[in-house]
């Protein structure tokens, strides 16, 4: 009896003791009339909004703003009922508000960790996003082992994703990289959201899509409660500033959904997302300062399933775009599609398993240097949610896809990036500190590797000499990125008015004569700009309507850094006497053999011969003054002759063609330096009559 | 560029060999030495001349000397001293024909040793040897090691270090106690890397001559080099307080500083440096990058400024100067900077124009 009294006072104080225990952790306290005793009233009102709640939590489309309006008072009311802590975090973790999402879960977990066997789960995943990697880690690990042998098949994937994300998270953030992050301004950023930006190669406009009251018809998407999505732009004034948004309105914008997906270099052309047909890509044309109506790209690129984001290469044959058609890695994944020579986009080809994961791959970006890509995704070594990633394609193979680093990439979602020719300023959306409200577009600057100073010290080496001996100096390597390209870009004229000329612009390789592209300037500008990726020596001709063409030589060897050249071409209505130098006329040194190079050009002549056939014309030959004048004066007419004599044998009527040679006599630039010898040394191509 | 110690090479003539080391030896040719002759007229006009020698009016003393020389064409110590005058004025060709006059009369070790200065002086480095190997041939047991040691300097001035090493070490086989010797063959050993042999040579050139401050901040420079930064400002700190002067001493200990990141100490001491030698670039170059680190890029930049105005050809502190610019956002400025400093030899400021600038 003794003993029993013992027994229950020793169970008595551990029960007590277990009491305190679990009280110092939060009791759960559940929704049960009994445990708010002269608060029936209360209590229905709770119960009756908790039911209203659940209902919406647990629909297919849940509001979860709307349901965390009603629990809030609920929870104030009871504030320590585990499940509706839980379900407080999870309506939190939906609307990404993770702060407020841990607050709960961690309430959640303190009142019954078991109250839901996803609670560790969706806790380690806002731990993660805040940062918090190791609190992840240990939860997640946690998570791992309290699960049965039958769950974990249904979670390890996710599990072990999310520890690699943590795992990587602690990588990047410890090794930042060095970038410049500033908001656009308040003339391009609003209260409104404004995200998805696409910049010309030389950053002279940017496109982004914002949802806004100037929204074209100003309607509402009732579905999300917000305006719908139209495209906007801001040009580069002449001072560098970003001016005012404007909206190019209808017929690029509609009443519904607008997206901008893409630019082309020269800033002439978009890719537009509509909503239709499960998600189309559609690009439309600036013609003079008129946005021509979106057309859909066809059917290699659409199809019924969800296309979304779409990339121009350099050269306007390829496009690179997004898509979740079926047989893909999973998700949706990256495609490309090659022009044929009907001007139709071929069959899409996958980019295959180096780029696309079972994740989701979107938001491509193809670089003007035409080998460098950017991409989100949200495999790869993501360190959370979508990162930007960046793939080189060289010899026919993809580099391995490299995570952009943080800042630039955070633990959240990162999509949409997009790069200037020069490499150096990206822009993407982001709600910054600094934000306008909302999201807001960001101009990024890459620093690159932080810059060794170096530091300067003497020593006395010699004891006999009392002025310091110089240390040693051991520059430090410091690897740089290098965009290899040139823009080419200027203003094509009609020489005698000055006004802006509509031409055609052709592209070609000259070591295979192969046409590599042909562009078109803004007929109300006259602006073109073209990306000239390094390593080709590129022909250049202009064309416009009864004007001589204009050809222009671009060597550009490998590895020669980025140069923006600015070219304003004035092109000569064909009138007698008008002339032009044959930029594109190569010969062997010292000798009048025509080199192969200069096929293209000739067939420039041949075209113009057929397309005017009245036209007679004297080819000209001239040199630099190094060597004698007679030997000049010969060299330069046998290699007038010789284009001649080419002319006749392609067709060309001799009585139309006349040559000479002037040798020295008639330079157009100085012979003192190598680059105006160069020029002087020229093939020249005048109007004798039409 | 480089100044040498000429009062030292009066001294060798005058007072001694090494009167630096506190070992005084025969006087060279002063009054005592001249014989009464019958006609002393050359020999007492050339005393005057060493009068006014010492007395740093060198012009007056040439006069003499070329007195002396007119009336005694063969005075070969009149050579030599006219030649020690016309070194003091700097016309080191003058003073090489009065060596080689005295020479061609009176072939000494002396005068070999002499020549070989003004050569070496000279960057005459072939014509130094030859000398100095005459010297040593010469068998002046005075002057064998430092002839060995100065054939140590010329061929340390000509980067080749293992042959210095061979000279310095037949210069201490001929005097144990040569503490100049220790401190340069340690500093030929620094450059080629035997940081620990160095260090050997310096402690022993140290313990021969304990008042050597830039042997201690030599020292300080081969441990700063091998990562024992705490050993470097301790002996760092011993060369200053041997010679607070030192401002060479105090710009290595900011730079070490520098490097443990204790950026506020660093300052202090490239301050300290400037304020002993307002011209000193290093020290302005230096305290731009202390303050470069604490983000005080503004401030940064006006110490460059400094360093370039006291040098404009500073690479260094024009590809420093860039980078603080590139930090302010302006890539202008940095580009510029950049530019030059490449045109200035500095190859790493051609990468970053290459990748950054227009």
């Amino acid at each position: 009896m003794i003993m029993n009294t013992l027994t229950k006072n020793i169970l008595a104080t551990f029960v007590t003791l277990l009491f305190i225990a679990s009280s110092a952790m939060g009791q759960n306290v559940s929704f049960d009339k009994a445990n708010f005793p002269g608060k029936e009233e209360q209590f229905k009102v709770a119960i009756k909004n908790l039911k209203a709640a659940d209902k919406i939590y647990s629909s297919e489309f849940p509001d979860f703003k709307a349901a965390i309006e009603i629990y809030l008072p609920v929870d104030s009311f009871n504030p320590n009922n585990a499940d509706l802590n839980y379900k407080l975090g999870k309506c939190y973790f939906k609307i990404k508000d993770y702060t407020n999402a841990i607050t709960f879960f961690e309430k959640a977990k303190s009142l019954d960790e078991k109250v839901n066997i996803e609670l560790n789960f969706y806790l380690a995943k806002c731990y993660h996003i805040n940062y918090k990697f190791d609190e992840s880690l240990e939860l997640l690990i946690k998570f791992r082992q309290i699960l049965d042998p039958i769950t974990i098949t249904q979670y390890e994937k996710l599990i072990q994703k999310e520890i690699d994300e943590c795992e990587t998270g602690k990588i990047l953030v410890k090794t930042p990289i060095r970038v410049y992050t500033k908001n656009l301004g308040e003339a391009v950023n609003s209260k409104y959201p404004e995200y998805s930006p696409v910049v010309s190669a030389d950053r002279s406009v940017i496109f982004f899509t914002s949802m806004n009251p100037t929204t074209t018809g100003g309607g509402i998407d009732a579905t999300r409660n917000q305006y719908f999505e139209d495209i906007y732009f801001t040009e580069k004034d002449s001072l560098g500033n970003w001016g005012k948004v404007q909206n190019p309105g209808k017929p690029l914008n509609s009443d519904n959904h607008d997206a901008v997906v893409g630019i082309s270099n020269d800033g002439q052309q978009l890719y537009i997302y509509k909503g239709e047909d499960g998600g189309d890509i559609y690009s439309s044309k600036l013609d003079g300062k008129l946005w021509l109506k979106p057309i859909s790209l066809g059917k290699s690129i659409n199809s019924i399933y969800h296309e979304s984001s779409a990339s121009f290469s350099y050269d306007f044959l390829t496009i690179y775009f997004v898509s979740n058609r079926p047989d893909g890695y999973g998700e949706h994944d990256i495609y490309l599609s090659k022009k044929d020579s009907k001007g139709n986009w071929g069959s899409a080809e996958n980019l295959g398993g180096d780029i696309n994961t079972p994740y989701e791959e979107t938001a491509i970006f193809a670089h003007p240097d035409g080998k460098t890509f950017y991409f989100s995704s949200k495999g790869h070594n993501t360190m959370g949610g979508y990162d930007i990633f960046k793939t080189t394609y060289e010899n026919g193979k993809w580099s391995e896809a490299q995570n952009l680093g943080y800042p630039v990439n955070t633990s959240g979602d990162d999509v949409f990036f997009s790069l200037s020719a020069d490499g150096k300023y990206g822009y993407y959306a982001s709600k910054g500190a600094d934000s306008y409200g909302s999201l807001d577009l960001y101009e990024i600057s890459f620093l690159g590797e932080e810059k060794q100073l170096v530091t300067n010290n003497e020593d006395n080496l010699l004891a006999f000499r009392t002025e310091g001996t110089k240390e040693d100096v051991s520059e430090s390597k410091v690897d740089i990125q290098e965009v290899n390209l040139t823009i080419l870009k200027g203003i094509i004229t009609d020489e005698y008015s000055k006004e802006p000329l509509f031409a055609k612009i052709e592209l070609f390789d000259l070591s295979t004569n192969q046409i590599i592209s042909t562009f078109e300037n803004n007929k109300a500008s006259g602006k073109y700009l073209v990306s000239l990726p390094a390593g080709k020596n590129y022909g250049i001709t202009v064309n416009s309507e009864n004007c001589l063409f204009y050809s222009d030589n671009v060597d550009l060897k490998e590895n020669q850094g980025f140069k923006e050249v600015i070219k304003d071409i004035q092109l000569k209505r064909i009138t007698v006497g008008s002339k032009v130098v044959l930029n594109n006329i190569f010969f062997d040194s010292g000798k009048s053999t025509l080199k192969p190079e200069s096929q293209s050009e000739l067939d420039n002549l041949i075209k113009i011969m057929t397309d005017f056939p009245s036209l007679k014309i004297e080819i000209s030959g001239h040199t630099d003054n190094v060597g004698s004048a007679s030997f000049n004066k010969t060299l330069s007419e046998s290699r007038a002759k010789e284009v001649v004599n080419h002319l006749i044998s392609k067709g060309i009527s001799a009585d139309r063609l006349t040559f000479k040679g002037y040798g020295f006599d008639e330079p157009r630039a100085t012979n003192d330096t190598p680059e105006g010898r160069q020029q002087n040394r020229r093939t020249e191509f005048k109007v004798l009559s039409r | 560029m480089r100044k040498w110690i000429f009062t030292f090479i009066l001294t060798i003539l005058f007072f001694g060999i090494m009167a630096q080391e506190n070992k005084p030896s025969e006087v060279l040719d002063t009054i005592k030495t001249v014989s009464a002759a019958d006609n002393q007229t050359a020999e007492k006009i050339y005393n005057q001349g060493i009068v006014l020698f010492q007395q740093g009016k060198y012009d007056e003393a040439i006069a003499q000397f070329n007195e002396a020389i007119k009336i005694k064409p063969n005075f070969a110590k009149a050579y030599i001293n006219r030649a020690t005058s016309k070194v003091e004025q700097k016309k080191y060709a003058e003073s090489i024909s009065d060596y080689n006059m005295a020479i061609m009369l009176e072939p000494s070790a002396k005068s070999f040793f002499s020549r070989g200065l003004v050569r070496y002086q000279m960057k005459d480095y072939s014509g130094a040897i030859s000398d100095f190997n005459s010297c040593i041939k010469a068998n002046n047991s005075e002057l064998k090691a430092p002839a060995y040691y100065y054939l140590g300097c010329v061929n340390f001035d000509q980067k080749n270090y293992d042959e210095a090493i061979k000279f310095y070490n037949s210069a201490i086989e001929n005097k144990a106690d040569y503490a100049y010797a220790f401190n340069d063959r340690g500093s030929a050993k620094k450059q080629l890397e035997q940081y620990q042999e160095a260090l050997k040579d310096y402690r022993r050139a140290i313990q021969l001559n304990p008042q050597m401050a830039f042997t201690f901040n030599n020292m300080a420079s081969v441990k700063k080099k091998i990562g024992d930064l705490e050993g470097a400002i301790t002996d760092y700190s011993s060369a200053i307080e041997l010679k607070p002067d030192y401002y060479i001493a105090y710009n290595n200990r900011g730079s070490v500083y520098l490097l443990k990141n204790e950026f506020d100490k660093a300052l202090a001491d490239f301050t300290k440096a400037i304020e002993i030698n307002k011209d000193y670039a290093f020290a302005y170059n230096n305290r731009g990058n202390a303050k470069y680190k604490q983000k005080r890029y503004e401030d940064a930049i006006k110490d460059y400024d400094s360093a370039i105005s006291i040098d404009e050809n500073y690479g260094f502190a024009y590809l420093n100067r860039g980078i603080s610019k590139e930090m302010l956002r302006d890539e202008e400025g940095s580009c510029a900077d950049w530019k030059k400093a490449y045109s200035l030899g500095i190859e790493t400021a051609h990468n970053y124009v290459q990748a950054q600038c227009k």
